[in-house]
């Protein structure tokens, strides 16, 4: 089943729709998290910018700069937004370094990540702050937004729905048999649907093809083991739980799609 | 702002997993892992995924968000395969005549060898000395009248 209203767009246009889906969000939280926030944006933002346009002139490509890499932008907005609170644009230019080099870069640049280059950087980041480090606070209209974004995405294929809709089925089963103190499992698991953080994982994170799985089982394994760890590392520790728990997924990913890969070409051979 | 589906058109770009190619193709290969086997020059691994069952219908290239010219890949190298399945048939061919001839060479040794061994040994026995004296001395005995 497809839910793609309309021809799926490019690489660059995937991007484009990527960054404009999570507009929504970024208007919402500048507005609440004040000019600090939106210094930390863009200083991640034009680092992002900067680090890759080195790092293609130094393979030697002459390409102007952001036209085809447009997921730096993705990439560099998903830092800032997730942040721990209070963070300062010193930490989200360091999340993005680490992002960009070491996550996206040194595995050969667009397209051939192991990792999820924000989620790489946003560990580096909570390790270096763990001292310090709290989730980041959302304002009331932040779940809409990112449910916006995230139906955006869905609607235009770019993610494939499965990986959400499994994600949400794996936080509601880790929420509801971990609820937190004074909430009943039901209530806990239906939460799950209005956490900002966890509705941006679904979509724009777990949902992202490159880092994730490529057939249709896997895809549902990788988004139901994402939710379930998110959740549980979140009860543990809710600074590190979403990226550490995306990144151990990720590590799996290659497994979870040689084990579950559908048999087509037998099913299709007489 | 690029338009989505129409961007960078003719750039092609590097591999996202996207999974777009997977029901595209309608004999049910996987031109993702077909594609990066044989970036990595995995030819063999290619073919174990099915590179020969490859229509060439391009449907894979109508579904790539990157422009990757997939079923011009997957004919070159399924012709690849073929040179060197052409070339493996041709090898073998020549090993065979080689050995074929090898062992022609050594039976024929073997048979001269044979030969000389029994000329030899038949010269050398002494029943033939033997033979051949009384055939000598027949030879110079006169004829005896009647």
């Amino acid at each position: 089943m497809n839910l793609a209203i309309s021809s799926k767009p490019s690489v660059a246009g995937r991007m484009t729709v990527s960054m404009a889906a999570l507009l929504p969000l970024i208007i919402v939280e500048s507005v609440v998290r004040g000019a600090a926030w939106v210094i930390a944006l863009l200083s991640g933002f034009l680092l992002a910018l900067a680090l890759s346009w080195v790092a293609r002139r130094a393979q030697g490509e002459t390409s102007a700069p952001f036209r085809v890499e447009r997921d730096i932008a993705v990439i560099a907005s998903l830092i800032a937004l997730l942040l721990p609170i209070g963070s300062t644009w010193m930490p989200a230019c360091i999340a993005v370094a680490v992002a960009v080099l070491l996550a996206r870069g040194a595995y050969g640049g667009l397209g051939q990540a192991l990792f999820n280059p924000a989620m790489a950087g946003l560990a580096v980041t909570n390790l270096m702050l763990s001292d310090t480090a709290d989730p980041a606070s959302w304002s009331a209209w932040a779940a809409p937004a990112a449910w916006l974004g995230g139906c955006v995405l869905a609607l235009r294929g770019i993610v494939a729905w499965r990986v959400p809709l499994a994600f949400f089925v794996g936080a509601a089963v880790a929420a509801a048999l971990l609820p937190p103190a004074g909430i009943s499992p039901w209530l806990a698991a239906l939460a799950v649907a209005s956490h900002p953080a966890w509705i941006l994982c679904a979509f724009f994170i777990a949902g992202d093809s490159t880092t994730g799985c490529l057939h249709v089982r896997a895809r549902l394994a990788f988004g139901l083991g994402c939710g379930l760890l998110v959740v549980a590392s979140d009860r543990w520790q809710p600074a590190f739980g979403l990226p550490m728990a995306v990144l151990a997924m990720n590590f799996l990913a290659p497994w979870l799609d040689q084990r579950l890969a559908t048999p087509l070409r037998k099913v299709l051979s007489p | 702002m690029a338009m989505p589906g129409m961007a960078d058109a003719g750039l092609e770009l590097p591999c996202i997993r996207c999974g777009d190619c997977l029901p595209a193709c309608p004999a049910g290969l996987d031109p993702q892992q077909l594609h990066v086997r044989l970036r990595a020059g995995q030819d063999e691994a290619a073919a174990s995924l099915g590179l020969r069952d490859c229509t060439a219908c391009a449907a894979c290239d109508a579904a790539c968000p990157s422009h990757i010219a997939l079923a011009k890949q997957f004919s070159a190298g399924r012709e690849a395969l073929e040179a060197r399945a052409t070339l493996m048939q041709q090898a073998v061919a020549a090993r065979e005549r080689f050995e074929q001839r090898a062992q022609r060479l050594a039976r024929d040794v073997d048979d001269r060898r044979q030969r000389d061994l029994e000329l030899t040994r038949q010269a050398g026995s002494g029943d033939a000395v033997a033979a051949a004296l009384e055939r000598a001395k027949a030879r110079r005995r006169p004829c005896q009248p009647e």
